[in-house]
């Protein structure tokens, strides 16, 4: 970004809960490829007489997201109605909470360039979703089926100074509620979706400045990013001017990032948010809180820093692994009988080659991911060099034979015999007498030796006791 | 302590709500209106000093456990509310 204005960025992050039905009534709360209007009641519209009951489940999960997110939990709480009229929203008002949220003055670190970073959390509330509108042909189209679905609205401070903060920090977010298993928060499905509070102060500045833009309903982080370029580009341009930009709500145009003025949004007390009078009052006590606590995982930045710690796996293994529930899992069933100095090793395998494997080639059922453990453990006890380990893990990938057959059939186990090596070592030196020299001045010349040495070997010899006898010999 | 609402009042309520409204309508709304407050208004007479807030019932922590259960059926639905529908989706003039 230009140098001379530096970013303020607050998120609202929004999370479908994963239950399975919605937040104040019995209808079905999976909605994807439903026909419209098949999970709808009179609740979910509205209709007089219609009585809304909060979902126990809905609750705890919020309180659990809130607990992760090291909130104050409210004992006292209680839902209010924000009236605003839009089609997808047939009620006249969406059942929120106004000012007593589950979750109050938490926070979420995340790694940056400069180390670990606080983000405060404001608050985290429970809400429910609206309709889908689908806009076609100037018809638009209502589907009732989201509506009423829960959702958890997660609101940060002003802490964000770059773009890459606000990656890290919707990264972080979406594992923490897929390891609590509070939402699937697949974007794809509009289960997670982000609103942007952004305005630029010129550097060194302290206060916040006089103007925020809000663009809403982002889908995805990659459109977040994009707006957040766009909108650095658009601020900066009027600031150049000597002007200020408009404080106002501004709506996406397409999936390129770039927005739009739109026509004044409500303001806050404009939606007159007033007590739900149709919820009684919610009392959290201690014991709820808890069992809710109870069911809390170690988190992805915990499990990173452990797998860093006690492994010694290298930071941006680590990271790929804690990324996906499904992938850190997967690790460690593999190295839960690992030799503890091996799984560092594992770690790299697994995350390189493995990774590529997965990718690139087809596997054959009779694959066994503990192969990967076989192999590194061999590696590691120098019993077959890296590069035919790297062969052995493809050929059992893709055929399903086992390593010890691998092994057996291409004569990969490597000669530990050293007077065998002495011998083909010495048989090298004296036919090669200029290297030898060359080598006595140049140590770096000294691995053309080595190569040669190692072809003799066909490759299966440790290259480093290899190097380290022609290294004596030279002497 | 009469609390008048003005015609602008009326209009900023009227946008709200997305119902268009005449001159003629405003004022006669915003007279109304203002009568309605002006009745309310007599609840402020009553001395509230040292009274808890409480809500509307003595009820507290009533949940639903998550158990789905059948919704309307579709007919019903599409027939209950408007005119128009198309493959199961309601149907109105773009709000785009
Ligand atoms: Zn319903």
């Amino acid at each position: 970004m230009e140098s001379n204005y530096e970013l303020i960025i607050g998120l609202e992050v929004h999370v479908q809960s994963k239950t399975k039905s919605k937040m104040f009534c019995s209808c079905d709360s999976n909605y994807f490829n439903t026909p419209p209007n098949t999970h709808v009641c009179p609740v979910c519209f509205g209709l007089p007489g219609a009585l809304p009951v909060p979902n126990r489940r809905a609750v705890e999960l919020c309180i659990k997201t809130s607990l992760a997110l090291n909130c104050e939990i409210s004992k006292d709480t209680k839902f209010d109605r924000k009236n605003y009229f839009y089609p997808d929203l047939p009620k006249g008002f969406q059942i929120s909470q106004y000012d007593k949220p589950i979750g109050l003055n938490g926070n979420l670190e995340i790694e940056t360039v400069s180390g670990l970073k606080r983000i405060g959390i404001t608050r985290v509330h429970q809400e429910e979703d609206t309709g889908k509108s689908i806009h076609n042909n100037g018809e638009t189209f209502l589907d009732f089926n989201k509506s009423g679905v829960p959702l958890i609205e997660i609101v940060s401070e002003p802490d964000f100074r770059t773009k890459e903060e606000v990656t890290t920090y919707c990264k972080r977010l979406r594992q923490i509620v897929r390891y609590l298993k509070i939402s699937n928060a697949d974007m794809e499905r509009g289960e997670m979706r982000f609103e942007l509070n952004m305005s630029l102060r010129k550097a060194g500045e302290t206060s916040l400045p006089n103007y925020k833009v809000e663009v809403k309903n982002i889908a995805s982080i990659s459109v977040l990013e994009k707006v957040i370029d766009y909108e650095i580009r658009r601020q900066s341009e009027i600031l150049d001017q000597g002007e200020t930009p408009k404080q106002e709500t501004r709506g996406l145009i397409d999936m390129t990032g770039e927005t739009t003025s739109q026509r004044s949004k409500e303001n806050e007390a404009d939606y007159r948010y007033f007590p739900e009078p149709d919820i009684p009052l919610i009392e959290i006590s201690d014991e709820m809180i808890s069992k809710i606590r109870k069911e809390l995982v170690e988190l992805p930045q915990q499990k990173k820093e452990r797998y860093i710690k006690d492994f010694g796996i290298e930071a941006s293994n680590a990271e790929t692994i804690i990324s996906d529930v499904q992938t850190y899992k997967e690790f460690e069933t593999l190295v839960k009988n690992t030799d503890k100095a091996v799984i560092f090793e594992v770690a790299k395998w697994y995350t390189g080659e493995y990774f590529a494997l997965q990718n690139n080639s087809i596997k054959n059922s009779n694959f066994s991911p503990s192969s990967l453990v076989e192999l590194v453990t061999l590696v590691t006890e120098k019993k077959i060099t890296r590069a035919n380990a790297k062969d052995a893990l493809i050929e059992s990938y893709t055929t399903g034979k086992t390593i010890e057959e691998i092994i057996k059939e291409k004569g990969y186990e490597v000669v530990s015999d050293m007077g065998q090596i002495e011998k083909v070592v010495d048989t090298i030196m004296s036919s090669n007498p200029k290297a030898v020299d060359d080598a006595r001045k140049n140590p770096n010349a000294a691995m053309f030796l080595v190569g040669q040495a190692m072809r003799e070997l066909k490759g299966q010899a440790d290259a480093q006791s290899v190097k380290d006898l022609i290294m004596s010999k030279l002497k | 302590m009469k609390k008048n609402i003005t015609v602008e009042d009326v209009k900023k309520i009227a946008i709200l709500a997305h119902i268009e409204l005449t001159d003629e309508e405003a004022i006669t709304y915003a007279k109304q209106i203002g009568a309605i407050l002006t009745y309310v208004e007599k609840l402020n007479e009553v001395d509230t000093k040292g009274v808890e807030f409480k809500s509307q019932t003595d009820l507290k922590n009533v949940f639903r456990e998550d158990i789905p259960k059948p919704s309307l059926d579709q007919k019903d639905v599409l027939r209950n509310r408007l005119s128009k529908s198309k493959g199961g989706s309601l149907v109105i003039s773009s709000v785009l």
